[in-house]
């Protein structure tokens, strides 16, 4: 039986008791680098943004290239086919979610403070493009067996940060890695379906239903709910 | 829930709706049959992709004309396949599941019925949890309806919590989908033997938002106790 043990700094009690957390970004990194390439980095936003809002299977190279203003051959040159490019965009759009996220989680506070930082930083990454999201996250089941690895190494890592919960266990060997990977994939799938459902833009209160699935088996269910009633503080605006 | 884990394994081969799931002699099959099985393990080996319906018909040993008798093409075999699978593994819950037992028990016995039908048939595992996620739209959807038919069942939990209206409307959902990722997990890695270990976490945090981390605690030591029996 695992009993958690009392987790909230006296700090964080007082900001929860006024129904705020602490999300704010903990690092302000520069913008992504671009590819050094520009016909890498306009094949790269046309494919996005025809992918995302018609769909894998309806977007053709052709006209991923017209948008892109480059020739078939430049497309090529670069990429073995549309899957080839697909996954090569994905994985950068992964690194640059990752590269947000982590720098949330780093830190030195207490670990309830950090899973609220980087799900702050992932939906925020996520709200700021909703057409990337539905590229990210909707289309990869169109693309075939090959994109399911990218996503799992995506809740695998996920499943680390929350499998620092653990620690908030009374006996943190109660639990092992299986239960944050259950909290990863559930996550994962709530999220899936606010994107696949148009509404990853609408709000914030989004967040907390997140954070409580991720509290749920280090924090019990009572302190879990708390984090429902928690009101996120305004969306930054810009990239993070 | 006293029954010792073999039991189980007895009671569900024996369960008319779940001898689907233990493979049947391959030569007395029809030709639907042997297709679908064929479809099944090549699914499982090849994935969805590299799986042709030149190799569904020569491993099934039927003609390529009697491939598209039966079939309009290989999504639609795909789904035959995932369509029999998932209806004979519901029947097999509905038959196996007592509604008067008290929720938690159910929830016990449903999940480790789900992990010995996944030890018992890898392929068609593989199938309805891997495959069907990266085999077009449909598949998808057929995917996704599977989870969701598991939310009635776990939300009949939140009469346990009086503070239940407060719950996300989608967490049953997401609930299922996260116990079913972790399942996908050890299908990808060829990892199915002793997976029933896993059944004392899955309830833990499966049981947790509807009874509280005590009794899904409890719950969970007796199925430790029961699976390590």
């Amino acid at each position: 039986m695992r009993r958690r043990r009392g987790w909230l700094p006296e700090a964080e009690g007082q900001r929860r008791a006024r129904g705020q957390a602490d999300v704010s970004p903990r690092h302000e990194g520069p913008p992504p680098g671009s590819s050094r390439d520009p016909a890498h980095d306009r094949i790269a936003a046309a494919m996005v943004q025809l992918i995302g809002s018609r769909g894998y299977e309806a977007t053709a190279i052709e006209t991923v290239c017209e948008r892109a203003g480059v020739e078939r051959a430049d497309f090529d040159r670069r990429f073995a086919g549309k899957e080839d490019c697909f996954l090569v965009l994905h994985e950068e759009i992964a690194a640059e979610l990752c590269r947000r996220v982590n720098a949330a989680y780093a830190g030195p506070a207490a670990w309830h403070n950090r899973i609220w930082a980087a799900g702050w930083a992932a939906l925020n990454f996520l709200q700021e493009d909703p057409v990337r999201a539905r590229f990210f996250i909707v289309e990869l089941n169109g693309v075939g067996g090959g994109a399911q690895a990218h996503r799992d190494r995506i809740l695998q890592r996920l499943a680390d940060l929350l499998d620092g919960g653990r620690e908030q266990l009374e006996d943190p060997n109660s639990a092992s890695r299986c239960t944050a990977e259950i909290a990863a994939g559930s996550i994962y799938g709530a999220i899936a379906t606010k994107v696949r459902g148009g509404w990853i833009d609408r709000g914030e209160h989004f967040l907390p239903e997140l954070i409580y699935m991720a509290m749920l088996p280090y924090l019990g269910a009572r302190a879990a709910e708390d984090e429902l009633l928690v009101q996120p503080l305004q969306r930054p605006q810009g990239r993070v | 829930m006293s029954e010792s884990s073999r039991s189980l394994s007895e009671r569900l081969s024996k369960t008319p709706a779940a001898r689907h799931l233990v493979p049947r002699d391959f030569v007395s099959q029809s030709q639907r049959e042997r297709m679908l099985l064929a479809t099944t393990e090549l699914v499982a080996e090849r994935g969805y992709q590299k799986t042709t319906i030149e190799l569904i018909a020569k491993t099934a040993r039927v003609a390529l004309v009697t491939f598209y008798e039966h079939f309009a093409g290989k999504e639609e075999c795909f789904l035959a396949a995932f369509d029999e699978t998932v209806s004979a593994a519901a029947e097999a819950f509905d038959g196996l599941l007592d509604p008067q037992q008290p929720w938690p028990e159910q929830i016990a016995l449903g999940l480790e019925i789900f992990l010995e039908m996944v030890e018992a048939e890898p392929a068609r595992a593989r199938l309805c949890i891997v495959a069907s996620q990266a085999a077009g739209t449909v598949a998808l959807a057929r995917y996704q309806a599977m989870l969701e038919s598991v939310a009635p069942k776990l939300r009949e939990g939140r009469e346990f919590n009086p503070r239940a209206s407060r719950l996300p409307d989608g967490l049953e959902v997401a609930l299922a989908g996260g116990l079913v990722w972790l399942i996908q997990q050890r299908l990808v890695a060829g990892e199915v033997d002793g997976l029933k270990a896993l059944l004392p976490e899955m309830l833990q945090v499966t049981l947790t938002p509807y009874v509280g981390e005590v009794e899904a605690g409890r719950a969970a030591d007796a199925a430790q106790a029961r699976v390590a029996a």
